[in-house]
């Protein structure tokens, strides 16, 4: 990044107007220097609230450590009414024998997130597909735009919409074991994901070259074979990029949850079943927590471990990007 | 062009410049009064600010702010000196008189208004009463059919509170209480979590399997669930905390509604009049009629 924009030697080369051009490099030089500094400086200032959040998480994450164990976020143990004693997968935090498994939580969370991304991708690479290759440039100058709005829905908005209006219509179609449950919220979910993976999906499609396109056409191929057989492979690291981003999305969403999932810390698999995912922990119970509890310093160890799932799925799509840009510039 | 854009302008900053100057006018006309801050419980802060305003409305010289927070950090904010009045859903714990009386604070205690703890299910559901162990097994998760109970043959589904809750608390001492070994029975891990009552009325509504608990106030005058009676053990005939969209204030009172419990309200002892004056008005037959517009339980008369 040493080249100057402003191109040094035609200026010093011409001498009848050396005078008079190094006064307005000079200036132009003070301006760019200002302009990159100021620049930098807002990059460096992203970055440096990035880690101050970063080491404020983990210090206060790893306070929880002082009277919980490694082994009591996995597992804890209850002793039953017959004496015996049961190891449990509970979340129990307030409770005199406090339980801090986050087994229920990690799986409500991917119990929400996963079927979400799964819907997901199906109708938003579709749809991505269809903005890229298929729609006309008149339908896709509306279409964008409106799933870019979509995606600028409140996701409080959305929460109130399933609980309202989806839970009483997947209760009246499918009979779950909860009103509120994993499904609900996924549903819910995919409202917030088409939309970024859609978009993404559409970006990586239209990187690719039309050169490609051509060609395919060129051999004979029709539309379907063209983008089945020649635009998807070649676009696949970034169609999986924006999954990837779709799930980190999923996976920190909380309002849609904590609203429709009904929050029962159940350990189980079952998607009909009430949920309870780690964001709607925090959210529910933050707020009257008494500071400086092993509960207070378990809901940030909980903010810990969600920063660092984010932190890598977000780091592998950014990785996979990257290379798929270097593979495509032909 | 130019005019165009300025005048809306012109117009902002005028209002904006009289906002501040009205403000600031009615900031130093309330320097004058007494002010009194009320903080604590959040079942009890629709009660109180209703309190806060006709009290208001009759001594205009008075200011009084309510916040919530819950009963436990009210109680923290009187022993910290940051509130004038506490109001708690509940006694002091055994800690937090330990802490006033380390600190030296000296507390006066208000016993304001009653509630009651009501077991409400879907209007469809067939039962109509409970004894109080079955509903500590169903909040336990003991009892998981409505079958086990007389009812449907249909899985239970469970609604509570979230665990800050002073409702999720009294409900869990006095209600899901102890088991034979003496350890505290838990909500069972199915129990799905809803942020505050009115959510669980709406909840229950809508979930022909549904059951949940949650301060009689809120449920008596819906129509859309439906209110269960109570019997303290098998042989005792049930009762009704609201019935016909009222509260049962009579069954409070005796106590033969078995889930109910007072409601409280703390000020320091330091003998200020403004306080003094507004808590004797929250016990006054005017104060208690306010209770009763809330559709929470007043006092007993003779009190």
């Amino acid at each position: 990044m040493t080249e100057n924009i402003l191109p040094r030697h035609q200026f010093e080369v011409s001498p009848e107007n050396s005078h008079y051009s190094k006064k307005i490099v000079r200036s132009a030089r003070i301006k760019e220097t200002l302009i990159k500094s100021y620049f930098a400086a807002a990059g460096t200032a992203a970055l440096i609230f990035i880690i101050l959040i970063f080491i404020f998480l983990f210090k206060e994450g790893i306070n929880a450590f002082n009277n919980i164990g490694l082994s009591d976020f996995i597992y804890g143990t209850r002793t039953m009414e017959d004496g015996t004693v049961k190891t449990v997968y509970e979340w129990y935090p307030t409770s005199e024998n406090a339980r801090y498994s986050l087994l229920p939580l990690l799986l409500g969370t991917l119990l929400t997130a996963i079927p979400a991304t799964l819907i997901s991708t199906v109708l938003g690479v579709a749809a991505g597909i269809y903005l890229s290759e298929i729609a006309h440039p008149k339908a896709k100058e509306f279409l964008k735009p409106v799933l870019e709005l979509f995606a600028a829905i409140p996701t409080v908005v959305l929460g109130f919409i399933m609980l309202v209006i989806g839970a009483t219509f997947f209760q009246d179609l499918l009979h779950p074991a909860n009103r509120l449950n994993a499904f609900v919220a996924s549903v819910g979910l995919t409202l917030v994901i088409i939309p970024v993976i859609a978009s993404l999906t559409e970006d990586a499609l239209r990187s690719i070259p039309m050169d490609l396109r051509n060609a395919a056409y060129g051999l004979g191929a029709t539309k379907w074979q063209t983008i089945s057989k020649v635009i998807l492979p070649a676009a696949f690291s970034g169609v999986s990029a924006s999954i990837i981003l779709g799930f980190g999305r999923a996976i920190g969403e909380t309002m849609i949850v904590l609203m429709a999932s009904g929050n029962a810390a159940n350990f189980t698999m079952e998607i009909f079943r009430s949920a309870r995912t780690m964001t709607a922990t925090i959210a529910a119970e933050m707020g009257e927590v008494s500071q400086g509890s092993d509960h207070y310093y378990a809901l940030f160890f909980i903010g810990v471990v969600l920063f660092v799932i984010t932190f890598f799925l977000n780091l592998i799509a950014e990785m996979i990007i990257s290379k798929m840009r270097k593979k495509n510039t032909f | 062009m130019k005019n165009r854009f300025l005048r809306p302008l012109y117009f902002a900053v005028v209002v904006l410049t009289f906002s501040v100057v009205f403000t600031a006018c009615k900031k130093k006309q309330e320097a004058d009064k007494a002010v009194i801050s009320v903080k604590g419980s959040d079942t009890m802060v629709n009660l109180a600010q209703k309190w806060a305003e006709e009290y208001m409305k009759a001594n205009p010289g008075v200011s009084i702010q309510v916040t919530g927070g819950g009963s436990g950090t009210g109680i923290a904010a009187l022993l910290n000196g940051t509130t004038d009045v506490a109001t708690s859903s509940r006694e002091l714990k055994e800690k937090e008189i330990k802490l006033a009386k380390e600190k030296n604070v000296g507390y006066e205690t208000h016993k304001v208004a009653l509630d009651g703890i009501a077991v409400v299910v879907h209007p469809s559901c067939k039962i109509d009463s409970l004894t109080l162990e079955q509903v500590r097994d169903i909040f336990s998760g003991k009892i998981k059919d409505f079958a086990a109970l007389g009812g449907d043959k249909t899985e239970i589904s469970l609604y509570g509170r979230e665990n800050s809750s002073g409702t999720y608390e009294f409900f869990k001492e006095h209600v899901l209480g102890k088991d034979t070994k003496g350890n505290p029975v838990e909500y069972a891990s199915s129990t799905q979590v809803l942020q505050g009552t009115a959510a669980l009325a709406e909840a229950v509504a809508k979930d022909p399997k549904g059951i949940a608990y949650g301060g009689v106030g809120y449920f008596a005058h819906r129509s859309d669930v439906k209110i269960l009676k109570i019997k303290k053990d098998a042989k005792t005939p049930g009762v009704w905390p609201a019935h016909d969209g009222k509260v049962i204030y009579e069954n409070i009172w005796e106590g033969s509604y078995s889930i109910s419990r007072g409601l409280f309200m703390f000020n320091l002892a330091k003998g200020n009049k403004a306080v003094d004056d507004f808590m004797k008005y929250i016990e006054s037959p005017e104060g208690q009629e306010v209770v009763k517009q809330m559709e929470y339980i007043p006092l007993p008369a003779s009190k």
